[in-house]
Protein backbone atom coordinates (compact mmCIF):
# COMPACT_ATOMS: atom_id res chain seq x y z
CA UNK A 1 0.00 0.00 0.00
CA UNK A 2 1.15 3.25 -1.32
CA UNK A 3 1.49 6.15 1.20
CA UNK A 4 -1.26 8.96 0.64
CA UNK A 5 -0.03 11.76 -1.46
CA UNK A 6 -1.24 14.25 -3.83
CA UNK A 7 -3.17 12.54 -6.67
CA UNK A 8 -1.68 13.47 -10.13
CA UNK A 9 -3.03 13.01 -13.32
CA UNK A 10 -0.98 11.52 -16.24
CA UNK A 11 -2.10 12.23 -19.57
CA UNK A 12 -2.81 9.43 -21.62
CA UNK A 13 -0.63 8.66 -24.50
CA UNK A 14 -1.48 10.20 -28.05
CA UNK A 15 -2.81 13.51 -26.01
CA UNK A 16 -1.49 16.33 -28.34
CA UNK A 17 -1.21 20.07 -27.61
CA UNK A 18 -2.95 21.79 -29.01
CA UNK A 19 -5.93 20.58 -28.82
CA UNK A 20 -4.72 19.83 -25.59
CA UNK A 21 -3.84 22.85 -23.02
CA UNK A 22 -1.26 20.96 -21.46
CA UNK A 23 0.03 17.62 -20.44
CA UNK A 24 1.32 16.01 -17.85
CA UNK A 25 3.91 13.37 -17.79
CA UNK A 26 5.43 10.99 -15.28
CA UNK A 27 7.33 12.95 -13.43
CA UNK A 28 4.30 15.18 -12.88
CA UNK A 29 5.83 17.97 -15.14
CA UNK A 30 3.21 19.95 -16.59
CA UNK A 31 4.03 20.79 -20.86
CA UNK A 32 2.26 23.65 -22.27
CA UNK A 33 2.84 26.06 -25.56
CA UNK A 34 3.96 29.63 -24.15
CA UNK A 35 2.16 32.81 -25.48
CA UNK A 36 4.75 34.19 -27.39
CA UNK A 37 4.16 33.66 -31.20
CA UNK A 38 6.90 33.04 -34.09
CA UNK A 39 4.64 33.22 -36.76
CA UNK A 40 7.13 32.87 -39.62
CA UNK A 41 9.33 30.69 -38.62
CA UNK A 42 7.48 27.88 -38.32
CA UNK A 43 6.96 24.78 -39.19
CA UNK A 44 5.36 23.96 -42.42
CA UNK A 45 3.30 27.09 -42.20
CA UNK A 46 2.40 26.25 -38.75
CA UNK A 47 2.45 29.48 -35.72
CA UNK A 48 4.99 28.01 -32.92
CA UNK A 49 5.40 29.14 -29.53
CA UNK A 50 7.87 28.10 -27.24
CA UNK A 51 7.62 25.20 -25.14
CA UNK A 52 7.32 25.52 -21.30
CA UNK A 53 7.91 22.83 -18.93
CA UNK A 54 6.73 23.43 -15.34
CA UNK A 55 5.92 26.80 -17.08
CA UNK A 56 9.90 27.25 -17.46
CA UNK A 57 11.32 27.93 -21.24
CA UNK A 58 13.27 24.62 -22.22
CA UNK A 59 14.38 26.94 -25.25
CA UNK A 60 12.87 24.89 -27.87
CA UNK A 61 9.69 25.90 -30.21
CA UNK A 62 7.30 24.29 -31.49
CA UNK A 63 3.88 24.11 -32.83
CA UNK A 64 2.56 21.01 -30.78
CA UNK A 65 3.59 18.98 -27.69
CA UNK A 66 2.41 15.34 -28.16
CA UNK A 67 3.12 12.50 -25.18
CA UNK A 68 3.54 8.85 -27.19
CA UNK A 69 4.70 5.63 -25.62
CA UNK A 70 5.38 7.34 -22.65
CA UNK A 71 7.79 10.04 -24.10
CA UNK A 72 7.48 14.03 -25.01
CA UNK A 73 8.00 15.17 -27.83
CA UNK A 74 7.51 18.26 -29.92
CA UNK A 75 7.17 19.66 -33.52
CA UNK A 76 10.06 22.13 -34.60
CA UNK A 77 10.75 23.48 -37.83
CA UNK A 78 13.62 20.66 -37.44
CA UNK A 79 10.84 17.75 -37.21
CA UNK A 80 10.28 16.05 -34.28
CA UNK A 81 12.61 16.35 -31.00
CA UNK A 82 12.00 14.38 -28.06
CA UNK A 83 12.57 15.12 -24.48
CA UNK A 84 15.30 13.01 -22.67
CA UNK A 85 14.69 14.16 -19.04
CA UNK A 86 17.15 17.35 -19.79
CA UNK A 87 17.29 18.63 -23.06
CA UNK A 88 15.28 17.80 -26.74
CA UNK A 89 16.99 15.75 -29.50
CA UNK B 1 2.05 43.46 -33.54
CA UNK B 2 0.32 44.65 -30.74
CA UNK B 3 -1.03 41.18 -29.26
CA UNK B 4 -3.00 40.86 -26.03
CA UNK B 5 -4.98 38.33 -23.66
CA UNK B 6 -8.10 38.59 -21.31
CA UNK B 7 -9.46 35.81 -19.43
CA UNK B 8 -9.90 34.56 -16.17
CA UNK B 9 -8.66 31.94 -13.43
CA UNK B 10 -10.61 30.18 -10.43
CA UNK B 11 -13.60 31.34 -11.31
CA UNK B 12 -17.35 29.32 -10.81
CA UNK B 13 -19.38 29.08 -13.81
CA UNK B 14 -22.90 29.51 -14.06
CA UNK B 15 -24.77 25.72 -13.94
CA UNK B 16 -25.82 26.59 -17.81
CA UNK B 17 -24.24 27.10 -21.30
CA UNK B 18 -21.60 29.43 -21.12
CA UNK B 19 -20.23 32.16 -22.60
CA UNK B 20 -16.67 32.25 -21.10
CA UNK B 21 -14.90 34.86 -22.81
CA UNK B 22 -16.69 37.76 -25.40
CA UNK B 23 -14.95 40.73 -26.82
CA UNK B 24 -16.71 43.00 -29.52
CA UNK B 25 -14.57 44.82 -32.16
CA UNK B 26 -14.62 48.47 -31.90
CA UNK B 27 -16.15 51.36 -34.45
CA UNK B 28 -12.55 51.44 -35.96
CA UNK B 29 -10.51 48.61 -34.69
CA UNK B 30 -10.87 44.85 -35.07
CA UNK B 31 -8.70 42.05 -34.00
CA UNK B 32 -7.58 38.57 -34.69
CA UNK B 33 -7.82 35.87 -32.37
CA UNK B 34 -4.41 34.32 -31.74
CA UNK B 35 -5.35 31.60 -28.94
CA UNK B 36 -8.34 30.68 -26.83
CA UNK B 37 -8.25 28.44 -23.95
CA UNK B 38 -9.89 26.62 -21.06
CA UNK B 39 -9.44 24.30 -18.46
CA UNK B 40 -10.51 23.52 -14.80
CA UNK B 41 -8.69 22.29 -11.24
CA UNK B 42 -12.52 21.69 -9.73
CA UNK B 43 -12.59 17.94 -10.25
CA UNK B 44 -9.91 15.43 -11.35
CA UNK B 45 -12.89 12.80 -12.66
CA UNK B 46 -12.67 12.68 -16.51
CA UNK B 47 -15.17 13.95 -18.44
CA UNK B 48 -15.97 15.31 -22.03
CA UNK B 49 -17.18 18.73 -22.09
CA UNK B 50 -18.29 20.52 -25.55
CA UNK B 51 -17.02 23.80 -26.56
CA UNK B 52 -17.45 26.31 -29.22
CA UNK B 53 -15.99 29.84 -31.12
CA UNK B 54 -18.90 31.69 -32.12
CA UNK B 55 -20.36 35.42 -33.02
CA UNK B 56 -22.87 36.66 -31.72
CA UNK B 57 -25.28 39.70 -32.65
CA UNK B 58 -27.05 42.07 -30.19
CA UNK B 59 -28.14 41.54 -27.53
CA UNK B 60 -24.94 40.32 -26.26
CA UNK B 61 -24.09 38.20 -22.99
CA UNK B 62 -23.73 39.58 -19.53
CA UNK B 63 -20.24 39.43 -18.42
CA UNK B 64 -17.75 40.11 -15.52
CA UNK B 65 -15.72 42.98 -16.90
CA UNK B 66 -11.83 41.94 -18.31
CA UNK B 67 -9.05 44.38 -18.84
CA UNK B 68 -6.41 42.86 -21.36
CA UNK B 69 -3.45 42.63 -20.47
CA UNK B 70 -0.56 43.64 -23.13
CA UNK B 71 1.72 40.88 -23.98
CA UNK B 72 4.26 43.49 -25.12
CA UNK B 73 4.70 45.49 -22.56
CA UNK B 74 6.20 48.23 -24.33
CA UNK B 75 3.21 48.42 -26.50
CA UNK B 76 0.42 50.85 -25.85
CA UNK B 77 -2.82 50.19 -23.91
CA UNK B 78 -5.35 47.72 -25.86
CA UNK B 79 -7.95 49.69 -27.70
CA UNK B 80 -10.25 47.15 -26.11
CA UNK B 81 -11.31 47.84 -22.23
CA UNK B 82 -13.52 45.60 -19.81
CA UNK B 83 -17.11 45.30 -19.93
CA UNK B 84 -20.05 44.12 -18.44
CA UNK B 85 -22.84 43.96 -21.52
CA UNK B 86 -20.70 43.06 -24.26
CA UNK B 87 -20.69 46.19 -26.38
CA UNK B 88 -18.79 47.36 -28.94
CA UNK B 89 -14.72 47.74 -27.96
CA UNK B 90 -14.92 46.28 -24.80
CA UNK B 91 -14.21 41.90 -23.29
CA UNK B 92 -15.27 40.28 -20.60
CA UNK B 93 -15.45 36.65 -19.19
CA UNK B 94 -17.65 34.33 -17.10
CA UNK B 95 -21.35 34.80 -18.63
CA UNK B 96 -24.24 35.05 -16.02
CA UNK B 97 -26.45 35.55 -19.12
CA UNK B 98 -26.00 34.63 -22.88
CA UNK B 99 -27.91 37.47 -23.92
CA UNK B 100 -30.79 37.18 -27.06
CA UNK B 101 -28.64 37.60 -29.88
CA UNK B 102 -28.52 34.89 -32.40
CA UNK B 103 -24.95 33.00 -32.02
CA UNK B 104 -23.38 31.64 -35.12
CA UNK B 105 -20.97 29.19 -34.59
CA UNK B 106 -17.48 28.95 -36.29
CA UNK B 107 -15.75 26.07 -34.83
CA UNK B 108 -17.55 22.80 -32.08
CA UNK B 109 -15.05 20.67 -30.55
CA UNK B 110 -14.77 18.63 -27.62
CA UNK B 111 -11.96 18.16 -24.90
CA UNK B 112 -11.58 16.43 -22.24
CA UNK B 113 -11.82 18.32 -18.87
CA UNK B 114 -8.30 16.82 -17.17
CA UNK B 115 -6.65 18.13 -20.02
CA UNK B 116 -8.17 21.36 -21.02
CA UNK B 117 -8.66 22.69 -24.40
CA UNK B 118 -6.25 25.16 -26.53
CA UNK B 119 -7.18 26.16 -29.95
CA UNK B 120 -4.50 27.97 -31.86
CA UNK B 121 -5.31 28.56 -35.76
CA UNK B 122 -2.69 27.34 -38.69
CA UNK B 123 -2.50 30.70 -40.75
CA UNK B 124 -5.14 30.12 -42.94
CA UNK B 125 -8.21 29.33 -40.37
CA UNK B 126 -7.60 32.64 -38.53
CA UNK B 127 -10.90 34.02 -37.33
CA UNK B 128 -11.03 38.01 -37.50
CA UNK B 129 -13.50 40.75 -36.90
CA UNK B 130 -13.15 43.92 -38.88
CA UNK B 131 -13.54 47.04 -36.31
CA UNK B 132 -17.31 48.01 -37.17
CA UNK B 133 -18.69 44.86 -36.97
CA UNK B 134 -22.14 44.18 -35.64
CA UNK B 135 -21.11 40.86 -34.10
CA UNK B 136 -18.47 39.98 -31.17
CA UNK B 137 -16.49 36.84 -30.91
CA UNK B 138 -17.32 34.49 -27.94
CA UNK B 139 -15.46 31.07 -26.49
CA UNK B 140 -18.54 29.30 -25.34
CA UNK B 141 -19.54 26.34 -23.15
CA UNK B 142 -22.61 25.32 -24.89
CA UNK B 143 -23.60 22.84 -22.22
CA UNK B 144 -22.93 23.44 -18.80
CA UNK B 145 -19.67 21.42 -17.44
CA UNK B 146 -19.45 19.00 -15.22
CA UNK B 147 -18.28 20.78 -12.03
CA UNK B 148 -18.44 24.34 -11.96
CA UNK B 149 -15.66 25.40 -10.16
CA UNK B 150 -11.75 26.26 -10.67
CA UNK B 151 -12.32 27.54 -14.40
CA UNK B 152 -9.53 29.40 -16.16
CA UNK B 153 -9.59 30.55 -19.76
CA UNK B 154 -9.12 33.23 -21.95
CA UNK B 155 -8.44 34.79 -25.53
CA UNK B 156 -5.48 36.05 -26.88
CA UNK B 157 -6.00 38.46 -29.82
CA UNK B 158 -4.07 40.94 -32.61
CA UNK B 159 -5.78 44.10 -32.48
CA UNK B 160 -5.87 44.83 -36.37
CA UNK B 161 -6.94 48.84 -36.98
Amino acid sequence: MLPQATQTHITENYVSSPPALLIVDETGAVWTLGMQMERYDTPRGEYSFPVLRNAVATGEWASRIERRGGKIRVFTRDGWKQWTGKTFC
Amino acid sequence: MRAYSFGGAGLTLANQAVTLAFINPAATMGFEILRCWAGQTGTATSAQQRVQTNTQVTAFPTLTSATPSKLTLSDPTSAFTGGTAGAAGTTGVNASAEGAGAKSNIISDTFNNLNGHLWVPTPKEVIRLGGGASSGFGYHLPVAPGTLTNWQFGVQYEELG
